[in-house]
């Protein structure tokens, strides 16, 4: 049970599936942005 | 009219017969493609040749289907086909059935044949066939429906991408079935599965097909 | 009852108002309904996140046979649960639209479907790190795995169909006639994977054999659970708001 092995597989699991879904969410952001702009008069 | 689409469509395959027998062709060449590529070693070939068989059979089921619905698609016959009496799902399933007999039968006569290159014995090869034969009508029913869903699109991936996914069930009880008539396993539950699979695919896919042509052509 | 659903096809003295939830199948009014959900599931997304890794890393107890690495499965099951989740809402929003004919069904499911691929994909990176140091292998033709890995096929299948044609329309209902092929057929994939996975191989390779739940554990697995699902809903509002957006652009360049 070598700790600093495990760690390296827990941050690569954790870092890419975190990386993946800031980037999702980041890129949903400027998508949003992006739309808005198309129709500045949002039906509310 | 039934009749008539299942005969239409075979005599056109007779007339010409190259799409049935590229498939066919490639059947037989990815067959013999791997024991090129992974070698000769006769233990090796008896224990992949069920799994090879099958996904060579699923592939070329594969490209035949490409062009199910075109020559409909191109000289308004699909429009046709929506203005008749007879219900799009029964006439769905009788050009599948036509293609089953065009693009499978040859591959399911001719899989005995492909059983000897891998060394399987007699009644493995008896259960190969009678898996193909539950197997391959499956495959072409999933296959029309991703063929229906696709009808227009450019390119090949997106039936594959389409199909394939969907064919694993068949795929992997086929293969169960022979395997475990090599190994002296009774296959039984294998074959009832494939057959479920068929019973399955027959009441669904020419019905959600018949859906997807309609979609095509609105 | 149907005149209601195409009540913006009337005349404004003709239209009785819809009831009040009915009226958020109209898109422009979930646009703006979504709008105010998107930031309340964001912040609850992060809470939930940050309160289930807490106790999934300072509160939960090593476990005694695989060490610290079990610790992956707080990321690696609640995103496959959410794969398959998203997955079933797509495939209910891909009925609706088909049998209802509501605009705003095939737009739930265009946004839903991405982030069940990304959580597929997430499944499918968090068990490669778990199988390596546990297993030796970066991937084992585990049963649970390979679903996962046909599921994915099955995402990036309808998100090909959706982009394919230029009309729409077709994509949508191409995409929601094969949301329903799948569904129907998911259950099939996973109980065939388990029939070869038990054929070849026995149980010996399982992935998720291992831990013995404790209950910080289970609670920990099901804090990152309803994360995934908060952090979801936020995404999935998003993204349909923007659908909705380019949907209406596209409908009036037309």
């Amino acid at each position: 049970m070598n700790f600093a092995d495990h760690g390296f597989y827990l941050l690569l699991a954790y870092g890419a599936s975190g990386a993946l879904l800031v980037a999702e969410a980041l890129l949903m952001r400027r998508r949003c942005r992006r739309a808005a702009e198309l129709e500045p008069g949002d039906a509310e | 009219m039934l009749i008539a689409v299942f005969m239409r469509e075979l005599l056109l395959a007779l007339r010409r017969p190259t799409d049935a027998l590229a498939a066919l062709l490639f059947f037989v060449l990815v067959c013999s493609l791997f024991p090129l590529a992974i070698g000769p070693d006769a233990a090796l070939l008896r224990a992949i040749g069920p799994g090879v068989v099958w996904v060579s059979a699923l592939l070329a089921v594969l490209i035949s289907l490409q062009r199910l619905f075109e020559p409909e698609l191109a000289d308004g016959g699909l429009e046709q086909w929506l203005l008749s009496p007879q219900p799009l799902t029964a006439l769905v399933a009788a050009k599948v059935a036509a293609h089953w007999c065009i693009a499978c039968l040859p591959l399911v006569l001719a899989a005995p044949l492909l059983a000897l290159q891998y060394g399987l014995g007699g009644e493995t090869v008896g259960l190969l066939v009678a898996a193909l034969l539950l197997g391959t009508p499956t495959l072409v029913l999933l296959g029309a429906l991703g063929a229906a869903l696709t009808l227009g699109v450019r390119g090949h991936v997106l039936l594959a991408l389409v199909m394939l996914p969907m064919s694993v069930p068949p795929l992997v009880f086929g293969c169960a079935a022979v395997s475990a008539g090599q190994q002296g396993l009774p296959a039984g539950a294998s074959l009832s599965l494939l057959g479920a699979c068929l019973a399955l695919a027959a009441f669904l896919c020419p019905w959600a097909s018949a859906a997807a042509l309609r979609l095509a052509l609105e | 009852m149907t005149h209601e659903l195409t009540t913006g096809s009337l005349p404004a003295p003709l239209r009785r108002p819809a009831p009040r939830w009915r009226r958020l199948a109209s898109p422009p009014v979930f646009h703006g309904f979504a709008g105010r959900l998107v930031p309340g599931f964001a912040g609850l997304a992060t809470v939930l996140a940050l309160a289930g890794l807490w106790v999934g890393f300072a509160i939960a107890p090593t476990d005694h046979q695989q060490g610290e690495i079990y610790r992956i499965i707080f990321i690696h099951v609640p995103a496959a649960w959410m794969s398959m989740f998203i997955y079933l809402v797509a495939a209910l929003h891909a009925g609706l639209g088909l049998v209802f004919g509501t605009r705003l069904s095939p737009l739930m499911s265009r946004a839903l479907a991405p982030t069940g691929a990304l959580f597929t994909v997430i499944a499918l990176w968090t068990g490669a790190a778990w199988g390596k140091p546990t297993w030796g292998a970066w991937w084992v033709w585990d049963a649970r795995l390979t679903s996962e890995l046909i599921l994915l096929f099955l995402y990036l299948a309808y998100l090909g169909l959706v982009s394919a044609f230029e009309d729409p329309r077709r994509g949508d209902g191409a995409g929601a006639i094969l949301l329903l092929a799948g569904v129907v057929n998911v259950p099939i994939i996973y109980f065939s994977v388990r029939w070869w996975s038990t054929l070849h191989q026995g149980s010996t390779i399982r992935l998720d054999a291992a831990p013995a739940m404790t209950h910080t554990m289970l609670a920990g697995m099901l804090l990152m659970a309803l994360a995934c699902w908060a952090y979801t809903m936020a995404v999935a509002l998003a993204r349909v708001r923007c659908l909705i957006t380019e949907r209406a652009a596209l409908e009036a360049q037309s």
